[in-house]
């Protein structure tokens, strides 16, 4: 079992810079996912921990070895791609065996240890099919199968999951954590999709331009975002800005915001991070975090219910409540908002 | 309300026009093309393999296999044959090896805006005249020509290296005219093939070569045997290039077949030569094509 | 090897040291001749230009002043300078072994031209 590093990796594209000072440690056995919007470099940092990318600075260590200088065929990793990236011409059995072919293991072997990746991914009765005769859920097992059997260091999984629909991509995920769990592999998941990360992940880095804004485990960033994109970016959020008097933060038209974490020196203008599912619709009783809001919008979604809000001032917010009796509140009705200090996060913007 | 009635069944009758009719209709203009500027006149080629003499002026035509017996009866056309056959080969062979390899930088190493000036580059010959394309090889090939001096310069007491009137310099000649066809049709090939699909292989342990051989090859292989396809039967059949740069050795089938139409006024000979070596041809990639399917491993 | 008329001119117009010979094996000889084809446009024309061209002093300025083919034109060559190459295409020498082409037959032209073809693919081995 192997612990990943990159150590103060910088990478441009022409002159685009596309990730700078990268520092991150993948402990071994964890699944850590690289969250991000695209062109935020999480794509890049996968490949330079592979090897197709050379990083301008810096390296990678899997294991205790230095592989910065080592090409991908000699740093015995496992990859899967979005679009599967089976070989067409081969049957299912030599798509698996590929890797071990490589590695010299030949006779009765191979094919048990095929047979067993097959069996893993319950596809034991898929090795004679050809790729194209198999779904795109039936291809990813079999390019997991393919990079497992070749027990690598480390598994790197560039979004593989974005190709096939919601109920399949669900049932991978469980897949994809049992076996993970199972192997105790290190695991590197590359993807922009914050419910899989959060799904998924024992820890979650955050990219955005280049840099590693945020890590850590879920709930850890979820409940503390250090900066605002953080905290839109993993979730949804609400901003308040205002300017720091005596221990809260008082907003343009003098409500005054208490929250449990250290705020900076007075006549400072922080902005604070509320999560839509924290608020709640209270009476005006004169408690402290309350703010009165006109709603616009009512999202009917099921389970929850969402509201669109605007302050007098201007400020747009949202509500997020479980479907307990039904939509209760009406678009055009004023309400007032509460919640605790213990959820007014000040974040950088 | 007929007016509007009216246009409403046009409509339902469009709808269920049976599917054939469009087929038909669509395929008609390229087939019928084609069965016009294809198939009419090697079909009366392919009667004309059989007359007796060429079917101009009152004399009376019979109907004869005699030209279809010309490689029994005259013997030294099997060598001619066996020599084109063998300038089929070496001219197939150096366009695939380079065709692949041009193909294969262009599109692992190229993007862009440079990818599509070097694909410019590539098809520029076309836009020149073939029999200028091939003249100017003379000049290259010479002695005292371009290359020579070249070598001169460099090597001032070795002999001469001016290859103009051999085989080799029909070749040569017959690799530049055919090349683009290749670098086009395996950059086809190989452009479809997704990256990823060489990054799973990487990651995997596979360097280069078994990249080459157990990846890219097998699936350009559709690619490789239509742009083999592409080069030797026309190659087998050039009369241009073996005149012009093979002088004296430049005999093959393309010339013989020639002859027989310009010179030797004998057009049934000239046809039953051309079916032959059709037949041949055939015969050739159907055996290529069987094993080249078998070797590797048979998508179908 | 060369036709009479380039022969002629090599000499005359070119002063290159060359002579006309026809060696005792033999050579070819053939006649070039003019007609008008039936519904011809303007035969008259074509008659005029035909007088024009076998018209002794035609030819004589043509071999003259150019050089040109050996004439069967009996009045042009007793006109001709002595030393005239194209007059010695007529000696009488040389008429014994000439070979006249003439229409072939056409197996022979088939044997001939295949005959032809192997000398060629012969000489490219």
């Amino acid at each position: 079992m192997t612990t990943v590093s990159v150590q103060n990796v910088a990478k441009s594209f022409g002159t685009v810079p596309v990730l700078r000072d990268i520092d991150a440690v993948f402990p071994q056995g964890t699944f850590t996912s690289l969250l991000g919007p695209s062109g935020s470099g999480k794509t890049t940092l996968l490949r330079i921990i592979a090897g197709f990318v050379t990083p301008d600075q810096g390296g990678v260590t899997i294991g205790e070895k230095d592989v910065t200088g080592i090409p991908v065929w000699g740093r015995n990793i496992g990859i899967m791609f979005q679009s599967y990236a089976l070989f067409p011409h081969m049957t299912v059995a030599s798509n698996v065996a590929f890797g071990l072919e490589l590695r010299g293991i030949r006779g009765a072997e191979a094919p048990k240890a095929v047979a067993e990746a097959l069996d893993m991914v319950h596809l034991a009765d898929f090795g004679d099919r050809m790729p194209k005769n198999l779904s795109g859920g039936q291809q990813q097992r079999v390019a997991l199968a393919r990079a497992m059997v070749i027990k690598p260091s480390v598994l790197l999984l560039d979004e593989p999951l974005s190709a096939l629909d919601r109920r399949l991509r669900q049932k991978m995920q469980v897949e994809l954590l049992r076996i993970q769990s199972q192997t105790g592999l290190t695991t590197i998941f590359v993807t922009h999709d914050q419910e899989e990360a959060l799904t998924l992940s024992d820890r979650i880095a955050i990219l955005d331009k280049g840099r590693i804004v945020q890590s850590g485990a879920p709930e850890e960033i979820y409940e503390n975002p250090q900066t605002r994109f953080a905290a839109e970016f993993l979730g949804d959020s609400n901003f308040l800005t205002g300017v720091v008097e005596s221990g809260a933060v008082r907003l343009p038209d003098g409500t005054a915001i208490q929250t449990t974490a250290p705020l900076p020196a007075n006549r400072q203008k922080p902005t604070l991070a509320i999560r839509p599912e924290k608020m709640s619709p209270a009476p005006h009783d004169g408690a402290t975090n309350q703010i009165a809001a006109k709603i616009l919008t009512v999202i009917y979604a099921g389970p929850a219910l969402s509201y669109l809000l605007q302050t007098p001032d201007g400020t747009r917010l949202k509500l997020f409540q479980a479907n307990r009796d039904g939509t209760l509140m009406r678009e055009g009705e004023t309400i007032t908002l509460h919640w605790s200090p213990a959820h007014s996060i000040p974040v950088q913007d | 309300m007929p007016s509007k009635a009216t246009p409403q069944r046009a409509l339902k009758g469009a709808r269920i026009l049976p599917q054939w009719v469009s087929t038909t209709a669509l395929l008609l203009p390229a087939y019928g093309w084609l069965s016009l500027a294809d198939f009419l006149p090697l079909l009366t080629m392919f009667l004309f393999s059989f007359m007796n003499k060429t079917p101009m002026g009152k004399a009376p035509i019979e109907f004869t296999l005699r030209h279809y017996r010309a490689f029994i009866d005259q013997p030294y056309l099997v060598k001619i044959a066996a020599n084109t056959l063998l300038m089929g080969l070496w001219t197939t062979l150096t366009c695939a090896v380079l065709g692949f390899l041009a193909a294969l930088a262009l599109v692992r190493c190229t993007t862009g805006a440079r990818r599509e000036t070097l694909l410019i580059l590539i098809l520029l010959p076309f836009w020149t005249n073939g029999l200028v394309r091939v003249f100017s090889w003379t000049m290259v090939l010479r002695e005292n020509g371009f290359l020579d001096n070249l070598w001169h310069w460099i090597a001032p007491t070795a002999g001469s290296i001016a290859i103009l009137y051999s085989r080799e310099a029909i070749v040569i000649g017959l690799v530049h005219g055919y090349l683009p066809y290749r670098i086009i049709t395996c950059y086809i090939a190989l452009v479809t093939i997704d990256d990823a699909i060489i990054g799973a292989a990487q990651s995997l342990g596979a360097r280069w070569w078994v990249i080459l051989t157990k990846i890219l090859i097998p699936l350009a292989a559709p690619g490789l045997i239509s742009g083999a396809v592409l080069t030797f039967v026309p190659v087998i059949g050039s009369f241009m290039e073996p005149r012009i740069l093979g002088g004296k050795v430049g005999v093959t089938m393309g010339t013989v077949i020639e002859d027989q139409f310009t010179q030797a006024f004998n057009w049934p000979l000239g046809a039953s030569l051309s079916f032959t070596l059709l037949a041949v041809t055939l015969a050739i990639f159907a055996t290529f094509s069987g094993i080249l399917r078998r070797g590797t491993g048979g998508t179908a | 090897m060369f036709w009479s008329g380039s022969a002629v001119r090599s000499k005359r117009n070119s002063k290159l040291p060359v002579n006309f010979i026809v060696p005792t094996e033999g050579a070819i000889v053939w006649v070039d001749g003019l007609a008008v084809a039936t519904g011809a446009p303007n035969p008259e024309g074509a008659a005029a230009f035909i007088n024009w061209m076998i018209d002794p002093k035609f030819y004589i300025e043509w071999a003259t002043k150019v050089g040109a083919p050996a004439s069967a034109n009996s009045k042009a060559l007793a006109t001709l300078p002595a030393d005239d190459l194209s007059a010695q295409v007529h000696k009488p020498e040389y008429m014994v072994s000439k070979n006249v082409m003439s229409a072939m037959p056409d197996e022979r032209r088939e044997a001939f031209n295949n005959l032809w073809q192997e000398v060629k693919a012969f000489y490219a081995e």
